[in-house]
């Protein structure tokens, strides 16, 4: 997948970062080298596969509601 | 022997004899911080006063009978990344320069319980992201064993700390091998638990569903005494597992007999370095000759598991850190027009390199047009690599692999290509995607004089196998006595 520079300036602004001219052409290579990495998942099939979130099973922690009477 | 060289429980059991006092010992720390934390650059803050103060209260109360707990007395220090109450807890970045926690990590609290004497706080990767501790904001933390080169990362200092013999057991935190590689680099030992068994209350979060808290420590028996110290359900993190926690020094046995060790051959391959591949070979025939049996085997997708860590790692901590807006703590611009410019010029001048490049990508994982293709497309890979691991687990009960491709490497020699320093993690990070639980240990010194790690994985909760193996190997090896020459 080819990064472009607006993409770059696009996501820097989602993240609330001022990028100087330097690191916009830095990060647009490298972005791109880290993405084409990341691209290796695409060789397997996980059309039938349910994401995992936490890898140990877990559930969220509850407390009784308590109410106050003002 | 000087005081600060020996291990955890030989110095316990001087403490208990009243052969020594905490106060001498935590002395001979701080002399040691004073000799050499100068070359190796491992502490961010040293604590002299209130160590002193610590060590006396504890001597007092053993003197008058209180029966204390096996850490009692003994002077620690904490990865950078750990809240100290009252105390600068920075992660090494220009964010946080100032900030002073209002509360301690339960870590902390739980160290503080056993009687633990806090010397100081150490440097690490800003915002524990790195392989190397050439992150950090303030300092170059060295390898003790080289001074030219890098003690490993994230928790570098942590581990070099340690080896200097400037700490007699550490902290660290493990997102994707940041105990485990510095051990190794460092020739100490060190442990990431099983995920949920150790609190993250209090641990500055990075990617919150792979860090975890662990020991680095002389030998597997202090591994053993600050897991018993550290583990435990905490109600304050939901993600604390509420368990039975077992008693992990029931578990330093010195057998082995018929245990089945699995060695998967995609961790000894050509990436790996010759000499760490004769040196993990060297331990498992060791192991053998005790009454282990190993084989090799399989482990398919390992290829798989560095690019899905670096996806969902980052996508989680751009989340974790958008907290960072120079509203709430540490760092804040001086001038600024409107909110908008305060939140982006405080982010991009209290933020260091590595750390604004994986917010970057975590931001572009997780938008708008991207996130099926890269977030939930590395979530589901990793329930593929935690199945493969269940699947060589019911045929093996520990796996063995090296934990590094190389030793040591120089300072300044990864640090121009992020993807060259992403390898470093490449035997480490399928543990956090999986959840399981790691051991570092020492297994012998490459042709240069650097230390090499041996990692055992385990199954998720048994910390107790790994600690058995581990101590048998230990028991009949010198390879834990090595250390630096200072």
């Amino acid at each position: 997948m080819k990064i472009t520079r607006e993409q770059v300036e696009h996501v820097a602004n989602l993240a609330r970062l001022n990028l100087t001219e330097e690191e916009k052409e830095r990060l647009t290579s490298e972005m791109e080298s880290i993405i084409a990495f990341a691209d290796k998942l695409n060789e397997l099939d996980t059309s039938e596969v349910e994401p995992t979130a936490h890898a140990i099973p877990i559930q969220n922690v509850f407390r009784e509601d308590e109410f106050l009477i003002l | 022997m000087e005081l600060y060289q020996l291990t955890a429980h030989a110095l316990r059991d001087l403490l208990r004899k009243k052969e020594i006092s905490s106060i001498e010992l935590t002395k001979s720390i701080l002399d040691r911080i004073n000799l050499t934390d100068p070359q190796i650059q491992s502490y961010l803050t040293v604590m002299h006063e209130q160590a002193l103060n610590n060590a006396q209260e504890i001597d007092k109360r053993m003197s008058a009978g209180e029966q204390l707990g096996d850490l009692a007395g003994i002077p620690m220090a904490l990865k950078d990344n750990i809240c100290t109450e009252g105390i600068l807890t920075t992660c090494a970045s220009k964010m946080l320069h100032n900030f002073k926690p209002p509360y301690d990590a339960t870590v902390v609290k739980k160290l503080k319980k056993e009687g633990t004497v806090l010397v100081g706080k150490l440097n690490m990767d800003e915002f524990a992201m790195g392989s190397s501790t050439e992150n950090s904001y303030f300092k170059q933390t060295k390898n003790p064993y080289d001074l030219d080169r890098v003690p490993g990362g994230s928790s570098g200092a942590s581990a070099a700390a340690v080896a200097a013999d400037e700490a007699i057991f550490t902290l660290g935190s493990d997102t994707g091998g940041s105990i485990r590689q510095p051990a190794a680099f460092c020739g100490v030992v060190g442990m990431k638990p099983t995920y949920g068994t150790v609190s993250r209350f209090g641990l500055v979060a990075f990617a919150s569903s792979l860090d975890q808290i662990g020991p680095l420590t002389k030998d597997v028996t202090d591994c053993a005494l600050v897991l018993n110290a550290i583990t435990g359900h905490d109600p304050m993190d939901s993600t604390s597992l509420n368990i039975k926690y077992p008693d992990y020094t029931k578990a330093l046995v010195n057998n082995v007999k018929g245990l089945k060790i699995g060695v998967p051959k995609e961790y000894m391959g050509e990436g790996i370095n010759a000499e760490i591949r004769h040196s993990v070979l060297n331990a498992l025939e060791i192991l053998k000759s005790l009454g282990a049996e190993y084989e090799e085997f399989s482990l398919p997708l390992t290829e798989y598991a560095l690019p899905a860590y670096y996806l969902i790692s980052s996508a989680e901590a751009s989340s974790n850190l958008a907290r960072y807006d120079g509203i709430k703590y540490g760092y804040r611009t001086g001038q600024f027009k409107d909110l908008l410019d305060l939140y982006k010029k405080t982010r991009s001048e209290g933020f260091g390199t590595e750390v604004k490049r994986r917010i970057m990508l975590g931001t572009y994982a997780l938008s708008s047009g991207y996130y099926d293709a890269y977030y939930k497309k590395a979530q589901q890979v990793r329930t593929l690599i935690k199945k493969s691991f269940d699947d060589a687990f019911s045929r093996y009960d520990v796996i063995i692999t090296p934990t590094t491709p190389t030793t040591a490497f120089k300072i300044g020699e990864k640090s121009k290509d992020p993807l060259e320093m992403y390898a470093a993690d490449i035997c480490t990070v399928s543990l956090n995607i999986a959840g399981l639980p790691g051991l570092v240990i020492p297994c012998g010194l490459d042709s240069k004089g650097l230390p090499i790690g041996m990692q055992l994985i385990g199954k998720a909760f048994d910390e107790a196998t790994l600690l058995r193996t581990a101590y048998t190997f230990e028991q009949n090896t010198e390879y834990h006595k090595i250390r630096p020459n200072l």
